[in-house]
Formats: structure tokens, C-alpha cells, sequence
């Protein structure tokens, strides 16, 4: 059964920077790909997209098995990683390193130094977006913090619902057309949430003047950073050296650029593991 | 009209922990609360800590947090609360502090509980963490870390599952009384007709007892402001880390939770609002100041969450008893410690009422454990678990471990989560270091399943709704 044996790697997220790792290292190394949801593509490309089944047709080529649906939570060098799924089962994956490609999520209110009262219309991006796809109106008057391709992908839902839209971002231009529909607050850095049990504004401040936007809701989709979920493979600084993240992509890249990134980034595992097992 | 023997008037830990006692009597209980939930004051915003001692003995505080502090082993395995004796280390930073370490010792010693001061080489030794500069330190080996809401939460259910009433959502608003006996408490939605009240509304007792026309004393918010940490860093504190106290506060701590992250906090500003638990720069600047001098490798780079709580302050900080012009009427003050002292409290509160005419037989019928319940989180190999139930390996809350189980038993419970916030109280789901962002949809659309809502309508804290409402299109 896959995943079963002792693999010498096991690569966690069949996203497109996760399949480029795993057939880059998988001709000289037993691997594995593990990922939560039951299809390859991850979040950036979806399962369809045909750079994601060209990846998964390279993995296919050198035998590269996949433990899909299986929610990796922890790692530990001697024991391996728990994975745990509803068809899966939890069990505990041996593997001697673990290739992390867990894609990107926005900052949260603590990262981006947001104070106030925790309350109802403070959405993580993701959130949002899920939320809004499923028909969900979050507010009439929504703030976007961030400028990148998560605030796009946002913005174009609030203005799909007929929402008014304002963006705060630390950019002093709007990069992209999707903010052209709201107004835009660039070189504003959002400080504080005001409101009682919802929000109701957000303070945002500029060389030293401070200014409220009243709105009922906020998005926070500033500041992408790698996502990281696995005890024992969280910080850079605290992690073993049998652990390797390929997630250092900007948040606005090419398709070429992830492959290019997480190809170079997997040669890393390669000479790691090759120092073990020459 | 409700009729019950006896109304709390509180969810919080000590309101819970008093019903739940009651309801291993005959006696009829009913609970109500302002909020629409469980722990929505103190009971939330606290550290956790089950405190070994916490003044000199004698008084009546230290008496409750010494009938309590050995008890909760065994009440946190029967109603499945995480709760570990880690000990606490009080590390002394100058002369004058170490210097004060030593009646503190012996304060703690005559209140019968493990104390000793260390070396500054056996205190490197015990907890590597804590400062080189630290000229030694006080240890409390009894001290311990208990998750509060899950505390409050379950003294509830076993209350409720032994046939105490809990009624949410109901504020007490005014007393009809007889002879100075309270004879029925009002609130918008309902009326309680009881033989005896015990006012447990924490910050909120002073109103309670001014309603009642009984005592008058002044209770008001002091805000406490923590930094939560993540629990990879959590992992290599081994004990909880006081501060010396000073002469006005007892300051910044390092406090590690059951989860395995880490408190930094509370710091201590009183005020008037009784709802302001915004978060300031200054005081969170302050807070991880004053905590990265006990703990120097502490940094913000590892902080998930910052937040703000409000405890009670009143000029007497800690009485329980009989209202001195209302006979039928009990106060249950605490300021600071009313999670380590709410097991005594609660006996304590219903010897006074048996003092006062109320029988209060123990009941044959009721239980005293809640079935247990795995909990994936705390697990050293879950994969151990009964693996029969398919929810119980769908891990929705990825950074916290939290089973679709867990979340279900959550929403299903006889005092049920009736809102996402209820759901982090119960199992801490959306809690932890990405705070929501990937599990956030997924408790939410479980929630809207549950509670027969569409998502939009799904209470996220405080009744306040998800969203606004649904575009159609």
C-alpha cells in the first residue's frame, strides 16, 4: 500500500510546487506526495489545470506514489509523519525527510500588527473568499488590507455582490485593475479595528496621521507568508535539518517561475538526502 | 416562570462549578447569563493556571485555593479537562527580589503545598529558558495549567446532564422581593422564582447586588492584555514562569497552556468600560518587554494572537457569603483566582446554603464523569484511537488537531456551542497559529449543518452573524 514501506522522502502538498519537487527527486529516492484534499493541483492551479497534470504525468514516469486526502500533522525525525484522513485512516508515515510545499496564506491580525477588539467581520482572505463563493455577503462596505493577487481575487467578489470596496495597502500605486472598482488607500497602514461586536472601522495610519474608514467588513489578504500547519515543522530556525520547504515563491509569480523555484529547491533535497545515501 | 431552589446567576467557571456541585444534590438548579454562552468574561480571558497558593493562610482565599489545589487530577480525568502539574518557577531578578522570595516560601509552605527556593545553577538546571541573569528562584512544584474554557464548559454539561437548567441569553434585569427576600429574579425572556440566589456575574456582581438591594460595594474592569506564542516554542518551556511580584502588581508571567502555546501577560489597567477589550501597542509592547526579560528567547516572531480580557477589581478582591440586608441572597467574588478556587467555592457555597435552611441531600442518580472523550491534540499516538468512526479522522483545524469528532460533539453537547466562538471554547479549533484562515469555512459550514442555518447566519461570537446576508443571483 502507498506510503506503507519506508520511504526516503515524503512530500506534503501535491500543489505544483509539491509534484515539480517530488519528480525532481524521485528518480534516485523512494517518495511519496501526501495531501489533505483527494485530487492534485493544490490551491494555486486546481486539479484540472494542465500544468498540474503535466507535473503529476512526470511523477507517474518515475514512480512517484500518492496518499491523497491523508491531513499531514506531525513530524518527528525518529518516528515520521502522523497523517490522518477519513478513507486513510491516521497512521504514521516512516520517511527520513519530509519536503514541505504548503503554498502561501495572508497574514493574520497579530502579523500585521493589527490591534483592537477580536470581533464578527474580520475574515482571513481565504475565508472571505470561500464564504463569498458560496453566496455569502459580508458586508455593504468591505475593506481589503493587501494588494496582491488574494486582494484581487477578494475585490472582484465584492464588487460581483454590488459591495462598496476600499483597499489599504502599504503600495503607494494600485497594481492591478481589480482595485480600480474601490477606492484606494495606498501608503495607508492599517493600525486598529474599531467597533463593538462588529466591525466598524478600520484606523489606518500615514506618516503619523491617522484617519478611520468606516465599513462592517475586513479582509486580510497582506503580507502572503509560507503556510506551515506540521508540529515539528514550523519555524525555520527550530526545525531538524531532515526538513525542507519549498515555499520561498512570491505570492504573484508564473506557473514557470513555481517549477523553476521548486526544481532548484528539491536539488537541495537531493544533495541532502544524497549525503546520507551517496 | 422558571421555579428552581436555587438561581446562579453566572456561567462563568464559578457560576458552573456551583451548579455542577448542586447538581449532584436533590436540590433544583437553574443558571442564567447575560451572555450566550459559557466562560464569557474571566472565565475566557485568564491563564489558565490552577495556583497552589496565592496569599497568606487565614484567609479565606488561600482556604478555597487549598481545598481545591489537590482535587484537580481527579476531577480534570472525569470530566475530560486538560490539566497538567507542571510547576511554577519564580525567578528573582535582583537582590531585592530574591530577597522576597523567601516569605513567599514560607507562605506557600504553611499553606501546605510544595516550595523551595533554588540556586541560580538549580534553576538554569530545572528550566534552561529562564533568564542567565536571574539570581535564583522560587519553585512551586503544585502549580498547574488547566484549559479554563473547556473547564467552565464541562462543569456545565455535567450540570446540565444531571437536570440543572441553563438559560443564555438572559440578563438579569431586576428582583421582585418580600421582606427583603429576593422572591423572583427578571430578565426580558423569563422570570425565576427561587429560594435562594448566589450572584456569581463576576465584574458584573456589583450591579447584581444593587438590583437585589443588597450590598453595595464597586466592582470594575481591570484589562489584561496577552501575547500568545506558538507551541513550537511552547515545547521547550517545561514550567510555568511568574514574575516577582512588585508592591502594586503581580506582573508579567510566562505561562505556557494545556495546547502547548505559551501566554505572555496579563498586564493590568484599570478602566470603567465593561466591554472595551481592545488591544493597545503599547501595552502589548510592554507585556512582551517585561516577559522577554524572564524568558530572553522569547520572540514575536513566534506570537500567533494578541487579545485583551477584562477581571474583575473591587476594592475587597475574594468574598463568599450571605448578603448582610438580602437573607437568601450569596455573593461569590473572586478577583484573579477564581478558577483555582472554584472547586472549594463550590462546596463552600453550599455549605452556606445548607447553613441556611436549604436540604441539600446528595442525589443517588446523578454522574460525576462526563463519557470520555478523545482528544486527538493530546494524544501521544492517535492513531491508537478507536478508528471506527469516520469524523474521528478528519482533522478540519490542522494547527490545533481538532477532529470533525470533536467539533461535532461540540455542536451536539447537552449545553451546546451556538456559534464558532462556542466551537473554539469547547475544542480550540481556529485557535491556533494560521488563527482560522485554512479550517475557518470548514467550522463554519459544520456549525450551519448543526444548527440549521445557512452560513451566513452562523453566530460567529458575541450573536453577531458571519455574514450580512446571501446574494442572489
Amino acid at each position: 500500500m502507498a506510503g506503507c514501506a519506508t520511504d526516503e522522502i515524503l512530500v506534503v502538498g501535491a500543489g505544483i510546487s509539491g509534484l515539480t519537487a517530488a519528480a525532481e527527486v524521485a528518480g534516485a529516492h523512494s517518495t511519496t506526495v501526501v495531501d489533505r484534499l483527494p485530487v492534485i493541483g493544490g490551491r494555486t492551479l486546481g486539479y484540472d489545470h494542465p500544468a498540474a497534470l503535466a507535473a503529476k504525468k512526470l511523477c507517474d514516469g518515475k514512480e512517484v506514489r500518492f496518499l491523497l486526502g491523508a491531513t499531514a500533522v506531525r513530524w518527528s525525525q525518529g518516528d515520521g509523519l502522523l497523517v490522518a484522513g477519513p478513507t486513510i485512516g491516521i497512521r504514521l508515515l516512516k520517511a527520513r525527510y519530509l519536503v514541505f510545499a504548503g503554498g502561501l496564506r495572508p497574514s493574520t491580525a497579530a502579523e500585521l500588527g493589527l490591534v483592537g477588539d477580536r470581533m464578527t467581520g474580520v475574515f482571513s482572505a481565504p475565508y472571505a473568499f470561500h464564504l463569498m463563493a458560496s453566496g455569502v455577503q459580508l458586508g455593504k462596505h468591505v475593506v481589503v488590507i493587501g494588494s496582491g493577487l488574494m486582494a484581487a481575487k477578494v475585490a472582484r467578489q465584492i464588487v460581483n455582490q454590488r459591495g462598496a470596496l476600499t483597499i489599504v495597502s502599504e503600495c503607494e500605486e494600485a497594481p492591478r485593475v481589480e482595485f480600480c472598482a474601490g477606492a484606494w488607500w495606498g501608503g495607508w497602514r492599517p493600525h486598529s479595528v474599531c467597533g463593538t461586536t462588529r466591525a466598524a472601522g478600520l484606523e489606518v495610519t500615514r506618516a503619523g496621521v491617522r484617519q478611520t474608514i468606516d465599513c462592517d467588513a475586513i479582509i486580510l489578504a497582506e503580507k502572503m507568508r509560507p503556510l506551515r500547519n506540521i508540529d515539528g515543522a514550523i519555524f525555520d530556525s527550530m526545525t531538524d535539518a531532515n526538513v525542507l520547504f519549498v515555499q520561498d515563491v512570491p505570492e504573484e509569480t508564473s506557473i514557470e517561475n513555481h517549477v523553476r523555484n521548486a526544481k532548484r529547491l528539491a536539488q537541495n533535497v537531493s544533495t541532502a538526502v544524497g549525503e546520507v545515501q551517496p | 416562570m422558571q421555579s428552581c431552589d436555587v438561581l446562579i446567576i453566572g456561567a462563568g467557571v464559578i457560576g458552573t462549578a456551583l451548579a455542577a456541585r448542586l447538581s449532584q444534590t436533590e436540590v433544583k438548579v437553574c443558571v442564567v447569563d447575560r451572555a450566550a454562552d459559557v466562560a464569557d468574561g474571566a472565565s475566557k480571558g485568564n491563564a489558565g493556571v490552577t495556583s497552589s497558593y496565592y496569599s497568606a493562610p487565614g484567609t479565606l482565599e488561600a482556604k478555597l485555593t487549598s481545598a481545591s489545589v489537590f482535587r484537580w487530577d481527579d476531577l480534570c480525568r472525569r470530566l475530560n479537562v486538560p490539566f497538567r502539574r507542571i510547576g511554577a518557577l519564580m525567578p528573582a531578578l535582583d537582590d531585592a527580589q530574591l530577597q522576597g522570595l523567601v516569605p513567599q516560601c514560607e507562605e506557600a509552605r504553611s499553606c501546605g503545598v510544595g516550595a523551595e527556593i533554588l540556586s541560580r545553577e538549580e534553576t538554569l538546571e530545572r528550566e534552561p529558558m529562564i533568564s542567565p541573569n536571574c539570581l535564583g528562584a522560587l519553585y512551586l512544584p503544585d502549580e498547574g495549567i488547566i484549559d479554563p474554557m473547556r473547564l467552565t464548559y464541562s462543569f456545565a454539561e455535567l450540570a446540565a446532564q444531571n437536570g440543572a437548567e441553563i438559560h443564555f441569553d438572559n440578563p438579569v434585569v431586576g428582583f421582585e422581593r418580600s421582606d427583603n427576600r429576593i422572591v423572583t429574579a427578571v430578565t426580558p425572556r423569563n422570570s425565576f422564582k427561587a429560594r435562594y440566589v448566589v450572584n456569581c456575574a463576576g465584574l458584573h456582581a456589583d450591579v447584581i447586588s444593587t438590583l437585589a438591594g443588597g450590598d453595595e460595594f464597586r466592582m470594575w474592569p481591570r484589562k489584561g492584555q496577552y501575547w500568545v506564542l506558538d507551541r513550537e516554542f511552547g515545547a521547550r518551556l517545561g514550567h510555568i514562569i511568574f514574575a516577582a511580584p512588585s508592591a502594586d502588581t503581580k506582573g508579567i508571567h510566562v505561562v505556557p497552556t494545556t495546547r502547548g502555546s505559551v501566554l505572555l501577560g496579563p498586564t493590568a489597567k484599570d478602566g470603567e468600560d465593561r466591554d472595551d477589550k481592545s488591544t493597545d501597542q503599547e501595552m502589548l509592547a510592554h507585556a512582551f518587554a517585561e516577559a522577554k526579560r524572564l524568558v530572553p528567547e522569547i520572540s514575536l516572531d513566534f506570537a500567533i494572537k494578541s487579545y485583551a480580557a477584562l477581571r474583575p477589581a473591587s476594592l475587597t478582591p475574594f468574598f463568599v457569603r450571605f448578603d448582610s440586608r438580602v437573607p437568601n441572597l450569596i455573593h461569590a467574588v473572586s478577583r484573579s483566582i477564581g478558577v483555582s478556587t472554584s472547586i472549594g467555592i463550590a462546596d463552600y457555597v453550599l455549605d452556606l446554603l445548607k447553613s441556611g435552611g436549604l436540604e441539600a441531600t446528595d442525589s443517588g442518580r446523578c454522574i460525576s464523569e462526563l463519557p470520555a472523550m478523545p482528544l486527538f491534540r493530546y494524544m501521544s499516538d492517535p492513531s491508537s484511537m478507536d478508528q471506527r468512526d469516520e469524523t474521528c479522522r478528519q482533522i478540519v483545524c490542522i494547527c490545533e488537531q481538532v477532529t470533525a469528532a470533536e467539533i461535532r460533539a461540540a455542536l451536539t453537547a447537552k449545553v451546546p456551542a451556538r456559534s464558532i466562538e462556542g466551537v473554539w471554547k469547547r475544542t480550540g479549533a481556529t485557535g491556533g497559529r494560521c488563527q482560522g484562515t485554512m479550517c475557518l469555512m470548514g467550522v463554519t459550514f459544520m456549525c450551519a449543518t448543526h444548527m440549521n442555518r445557512p452560513p451566513e447566519a452562523v453566530p460567529f461570537k458575541d450573536g453577531a452573524e458571519v455574514g450580512i446576508g446571501r446574494m442572489c443571483d
